[in-house]
């Protein structure tokens, strides 16, 4: 038997989320038809809602409600180091560590040329440009996956030249573990330990 | 060590079975297509984390189902140990030690080590570069952990290379920043491709004397065993002779080699050359045994090499290894056969697959334990 047409277009929509498969959606689907009503407007709100009012940070961008963000807008932060991550949520990972003072700069994502994603399809451009004479250290803390490393690698090449110190965390984390999964000892840690880029 | 349980779930022909070990000398026995060679392959499987056959993992999984778990407890340093697999493509497979997630293979590999004896080994000289790299490569990962998930990173980099290479569509002349980003994936492939490279020498060169002693011993002091490596981008590695090339050495022959490649790689969109297309050559009395050597002599090589494997996996883990004999010995001569079955140690946990009994020795069987195997069910006794 097929699933009536509302429940089939549901479940399609939950698979087009990452992580979710055949299974999960189904299940998620079913959950939701049990929810009650308010619930599931309340769950429709929270989804638009955020969609809306969620932007990304003009000078960083980072994912937030203001423009500039809170960070970039924040006096107490250090204007001369910039860390750049490939999501925000990585950047949600170093601030929890609570160590790190500096600006950000979400590249929003890595160079991979099997899923088409050339340096034009990030925040390049916009990172060389925030690079005046007052900066003086970008940390590269990108994943240690074989895209992170190339886009860490490429950054470095068009950064050093300028005579800016780059450096680079990460280091101690597994090969192929996520930023994402590490926790904020590790991330302390590798903070601590960064390392010039020759 | 030796491997106490094994429980196979949707692995191969097996819905579910689970084996209990009692013996140190094992024999499976059943006929053709039954699954004899699959539960020697599950128990490859949780030791190397690949396959001896298959090239991708959903091929190990049954017919009709998503996902093929494997269990494994073995006795190790005296202590339990056990190891689960999840095979779930095409998400990595998770891999457990004594309950906890690993979250890379080489926190995972190195506690079950197995030496595999197969028919297809014999053919090892007969056959293409590709089967003498996966051995080398299966060898080297038991050995060197991080070797594995080098060899993955190197694919991936690969992987993403050969796509890049391909956006150039044949054009040679590149612009200043196409050049800055091959020369990125350049730099990446030719560091981690020189780690391998030299692991491979490494280790060829840790086996190279016993393997010759051994082969000394089956071909009656007569011949003269030299294993050599033959790099696309570092050139011949005798492993008798020459010193071991650290990988700063390698790498600084690699991006030369790389940029004699350059448009030959723009034009063919592929990364040509490395690694991946890297062989391993065998002498007998200075003759290349893969074009010169005789079927028998090849064989001897082969179990030569075999058993260098069980004393170095010793000699390095302090316990002898599981030694899989998949319908070798009915392969073998008299003379090899019981040159292979006196060489192997009380103390080595052997586990053998075998059509029929009636080639082997009524002393021999006596001290084996016996499974019988038919259509993926297991019979003790
Ligand atoms: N993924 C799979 N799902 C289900 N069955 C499979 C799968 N892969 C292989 N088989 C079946 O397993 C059987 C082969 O098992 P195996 O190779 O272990 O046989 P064997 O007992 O070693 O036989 P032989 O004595 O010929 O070597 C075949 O019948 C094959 O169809
Ligand atoms: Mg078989």
């Amino acid at each position: 038997m097929q699933y009536t047409k509302p429940l089939a277009r549901l479940i399609e929509e939950f698979q087009k989320l990452p992580g979710i498969g055949p299974k999960s959606a189904q299940r998620m689907a079913f959950h939701i038809l049990k929810m009650p009503s308010a619930e599931v407007q309340k769950f429709c709100d929270a989804i638009i809602y955020a969609k809306e009012k969620i932007k990304y940070c003009r000078t960083c961008f980072n994912m937030s409600s203001e423009d500039p963000c809170e960070i970039c807008s924040d006096e107490r932060r250090d204007k001369h180091t910039i860390c750049v991550v490939s999501e925000t949520r990585d950047l949600i990972a170093l601030e929890r560590t609570r160590e790190y003072k500096g600006l950000y700069h979400v590249l929003q994502g890595v160079i991979s040329p099997l899923d088409g994603i050339s340096p034009d399809d990030l925040r390049v451009k916009e990172l060389l440009n925030r690079l005046g004479s007052d900066i003086e250290e970008i940390i590269l803390a990108l994943n240690p996956s074989v895209e992170g490393e190339a886009t860490s690698l490429y950054l470095s090449r068009l950064i050093k030249p300028l005579g800016i110190k780059v450096t680079r965390i990460a280091f101690g984390l597994p090969v192929g573990a996520d930023l994402e999964y590490a926790d904020e000892v590790t991330l302390a840690k590798a903070l601590e330990g960064r390392r010039e880029i020759l | 060590m030796f491997l106490k349980k094994l429980k196979l779930i949707n692995f191969r022909n097996y819905d579910s079975c689970e084996i209990n070990f009692s013996g140190n000398k094992i024999i499976f026995v059943g006929k053709n297509a039954q699954g004899k060679t699959n539960l020697l392959e599950s128990i490859y499987y949780l030791a190397t984390l690949s396959s001896f056959k298959a090239s991708h993992d959903s091929e190990v999984i049954k017919w009709g189902n998503n996902n093929a778990y494997l269990k494994a407890e073995l006795i190790k340093y005296d202590t339990d140990v056990q190891l689960d697999i999840l095979i779930n493509p095409p998400k990595t497979k998770i891999v457990k030690v004594n309950g906890l997630k690993k979250a890379s293979y080489s926190q995972y590999l190195g506690h079950l080590l197995v030496v595999n004896f197969g028919i297809s080994d014999l053919l090892l000289l007969r056959g293409t570069p590709s089967d003498r790299r996966r051995w080398l490569d299966d060898a080297i990962s038991q050995i060197y952990l991080a070797y594995r998930d080098r060899l993955n990173k190197y694919n991936k980099i690969k992987t993403q290379r050969n796509n890049f290479l391909k956006d150039f569509k044949g054009n040679i002349n590149l612009s200043s920043s196409q050049e800055e980003l091959l020369s990125v994936w350049d730099e990446q492939i030719s560091v981690t491709g020189s780690n391998i490279i030299h692991l491979r020498h490494k280790y060829l060169k840790e086996i190279q004397e016993i393997a010759n002693l051994k082969h000394k011993n089956i071909s009656l002091e007569q011949e003269d065993l030299v294993l050599e490596y033959n790099s696309t981008v570092a050139g011949n590695f005798n492993a008798r002779n020459d010193e071991i090339l650290s990988p700063e050495i390698i790498l600084k022959k690699y991006q030369q080699k790389i940029k004699e490649k350059r448009n030959e790689e723009i034009i063919r969109a592929q990364t040509v050359e490395g690694p991946h297309r890297d062989d391993v050559s065998f002498y007998i009395n200075n003759t290349d045994a893969k074009a010169f050597a005789s079927q028998g002599q090849q064989r001897t090589i082969v179990l030569a090499i075999k058993l260098s494997e069980i004393d170095f996996i010793e000699k390095i883990a302090g316990e002898s290894p599981i030694l899989l004999l998949d319908d070798v010995l009915a392969e073998l001569d008299k003379t090899r056969q019981n040159y292979l079955l006196n060489a192997i140690k009380p103390e080595t946990q052997t586990i053998i697959s075998t059509t029929d009994t009636s080639g082997f020795d009524e002393k021999f069987l006596e001290d084996m334990e016996v499974f019988h195997i038919e259509s993926g069910k297991v019979i003790h006794g």
